[in-house]
């Protein structure tokens, strides 16, 4: 597993995408921190990080470090080798997800060092500072996660990245879009059964197995009608609501801008982090299967 | 020691690798020889745990590559089609990358990576990048990859494909010289370079095994026939007559005939027979006898590519046959035969039916052919039931064709074409 870890961590850097990946980060961070020093006189730390997030920085750069984890072996068949390791698969797939964080790593060590920096020429909120710094790696934690998934879809790394890019910027305006729609309870259980429906779908296409894809599509939509029949009240503003409640990046803003940490994130972060390896290495494994 | 057991590997509807079984003994090269798409890189990427199986089971030194991947894993080294080789590395890192990733001991892994590089003489390339090697250079980084580890069995899928012929040839002596202390298991879909390396021989064609057996037996098996062209100022009714007379011939088809203006008649023959006999003589002094002259006569031997050809194209056809088999004639024919001993000359009768030369052609083939192989037991039992079903029904009218079997097995011609094929089975069936 070390030695997996140990050649994809290099790979990162023999390729330059883990230096343009590095380069970018603390370029933009950088220009929010002199931005916000300067025009705004605010030494805070946390701003800058918040605008790396709020301009989609981070949406737009971690796709290109996941891109290529796996799409780009199964491209040169190298896979096969991994396969045919005496290693588990989850090992293998851990490894390069290690890599990845460990590349993404790097320039926060720099980040670290700004509050720092920022503290001989004023006041700083350390504490705020840090957590956000903190809070930001499992967000990128939870983003690479993703992004390793989309990557084991796809033999080619430029889909990979694309789809990446989609879909956390669908997930980054999930809120908008669920608050755009109207509150009213039937557009709520409207919208929960397209959910339903497109989560059966995706089943489908996964499984092939058109029994599970009714279950998992069909059984929600039934307990979601029986419960609008028996308390109405419940779906006024219900999806909006649970999206913004599930939404990854709102919550981040939440934290910085309220200063409060919110636990419950940090562990939204970790949880969306685990649940996406393991689909990735359900996602690798299946590949053996077709 | 490496068992295969009634493996099974669908895509979708297709059925790529259809119930095989065999065993891999340790110390020995084996090849595994098919045309494209017979399901040589399907059976070792399940056989190397790249690939899960539909159904069926493959024990490496007893662990299930399905239950104990990882344990299993630890004797083989493979080298799939394509060497999986990171390109923006040099062999020497990717060497001690995949030595560190099989779980070689840190301390032995520098030895152990020289020890290779040393063996497939990728030394002088060894702080090159690999995307700056040759084909050549690739595979022996690629092969030098699967002996890391040192595994009990190395196993090449098409280790010589894309390579020039000197490259050809280092590769195949480095492949021998693997032989000697470890089992190697190599696919290829070249026939002569499986005969010069392996000892034992799988052929494998539309997922089923068509022959397994060790290499000396299948090849001189392959090669039992020879191929007699003649041609004789004679007309057809008496050079069929002649041919028929003698004793050995296979069989034989009139490919020419012709008369000029002066009323001679000039016919040309294709003349089959073992090749353990020679015929030469017997054929000129026939038709000295009659005092109808000679003109010409060329014999060559069948070539071994030739045979493999239709061995795995053929076959397919008549093992679809058999497994939606309405037409028990033809079955009864072909699963008949199966049991006739390894003489050619006997298992077969001699026929003549210009009518349906070609259709004879393919059956008596297909005949001689599986007469060699070995089988899986079940399809043995499977014929022998099928073997029982057809002497019941046909027993009544065993008798009256009695006669025509004798004809037929003595090189007589059969006239009607539609019972050449049931009279062959009668023949065999009476003795």
């Amino acid at each position: 597993m070390l030695a997996i870890y140990k050649r994809e961590l290099r790979s990162y850097f023999t390729n330059m995408l883990g230096c343009a990946f590095s380069a970018l980060l603390l370029a933009a961070a950088g220009f929010f921190s002199a931005q916000i020093n300067i025009n705004s006189a605010q030494s805070r730390l946390e701003y800058s990080l918040y605008m790396l997030v709020h301009y989609c920085i981070l949406i737009i750069i971690v796709p290109f470090l996941t891109m290529r984890s796996i799409a780009e072996e199964r491209h040169q068949k190298t896979e096969q080798l991994l396969f045919s390791l005496p290693l588990p698969i989850w090992k293998i797939v851990l490894a390069k997800y290690f890599a990845m964080l460990t590349v993404c790593l790097i320039p926060v060590v720099v980040l670290c060092f700004y509050p720092i920096f920022f503290s001989f020429y004023g006041t700083v909120n350390f504490v705020g500072a840090y957590a956000s710094l903190l809070l930001l790696v499992f967000l990128i934690a939870a983003i690479i996660a993703i992004g390793m998934f989309v990557s084991s879809l796809f033999e080619n790394q430029i889909i990979a990245v694309i789809v990446s890019i989609g879909l956390l910027l669908v997930l980054y305006f999930l809120t908008y879009i669920a608050n755009s729609i109207s509150s009213a309870a039937v557009t709520s259980l409207i919208a929960f059964c397209c959910v339903a429906f497109i989560f059966g779908l995706i089943v489908f296409f996964t499984t092939k197995n058109e029994t599970a894809a009714v279950l998992c599509g069909g059984l929600p939509v039934i307990g979601l009608i029986a419960y609008y029949l028996s308390n109405k009240n419940a779906f006024i503003g219900a999806f909006a609501e649970v999206v913004s409640y599930l939404s990854i990046f709102d919550r981040y803003k939440e934290t910085v801008i309220n200063g409060l940490f919110d636990i419950t994130a940090l562990v939204y972060y970790i949880t969306i982090a685990v649940v996406f390896v393991f689909v990735t290495i359900q996602s690798v494994e299946k590949r053996r299967w077709n | 020691m490496i068992e295969v057991k009634n493996l099974t590997k669908r895509y979708g509807n297709t059925l790529a690798v259809d119930n095989i079984s065999f065993t891999i003994e340790t110390g020995k090269i084996y090849g595994l020889l098919g045309p494209n798409g017979a399901g040589k890189s399907t059976t070792m990427n399940i056989i190397t745990g790249c690939l899960a199986a539909t159904s069926g089971e493959v024990l490496i030194n007893g662990y299930s590559i399905f239950d104990e991947p990882v344990e299993a894993k630890k004797y083989i080294g493979y080298l799939p089609e394509q060497p999986p080789l990171y390109t923006d590395m040099t062999p020497a890192e990717y060497l001690y990358f995949v030595a560190e990733a099989k779980g070689v001991r840190a301390d032995e892994i520098p030895r152990a990576v020289e020890e290779v590089m040393e063996e497939t003489g990728i030394t002088d390339v060894a702080d090159r990048l690999i995307k700056n090697l040759s084909k050549g250079y690739r595979q022996r980084v690629g092969i030098a990859q699967a002996m890391l580890g040192s595994p009990e069995v190395i196993i090449l899928d098409e280790p010589t494909v894309g390579l020039d012929p000197q490259q050809i040839i280092e590769i195949r002596e480095l492949i021998k010289s693997l032989g000697r202390d470890r089992t190697v298991i190599l696919s290829s879909h070249i026939l002569p370079e499986v005969s010069a390396i392996c000892d034992d021989i799988i052929i494998i064609s539309h997922g089923k095994i068509v022959a397994n057996g060790p290499m000396r037996e299948i090849s001189s098996s392959l090669k039992s026939e020879t191929i007699m062209d003649i041609t004789v100022k004679a007309t057809k009714d008496e050079v069929t007559s002649v041919l028929s007379s003698i004793s050995g011939i296979t069989r034989f088809e009139i490919t020419e005939t012709s008369t000029d203006a002066s009323g001679v008649s000039t016919t040309s023959a294709k003349v089959h027979y073992p090749t353990d006999i020679d015929l030469r003589e017997t054929v000129t002094f026939a038709f000295s006898d009659i005092r109808r002259a000679v003109i010409s006569m060329t014999v060559e031997e069948s070539s071994l590519e030739d045979i493999f050809l239709q061995l795995t194209s053929d076959k397919a056809a008549a093992f679809d046959d058999t497994a939606n088999s309405d037409n028990g004639d033809n079955d009864n024919v072909s699963q008949e035969n199966i049991f006739g001993s390894n003489d050619v000359s006997e298992s077969s009768g001699s026929s003549f039916a210009t009518s349906n030369a070609d259709d004879e052609l393919e059956d008596t083939d297909d005949a001689d052919d599986e007469s060699i192989y070995s089988y899986n037991p079940e399809d043995y039992l499977a014929t022998q039931d099928k073997l029982a079903d057809y002497v019941d029904a046909d027993e009544d009218s065993l008798d009256d064709d009695d006669n025509n079997d004798n004809n037929d097995r003595n090189g007589k011609s059969v006239n009607a074409s539609d019972n050449t094929n049931d009279d062959n089975a009668h023949g065999k069936e009476t003795k």
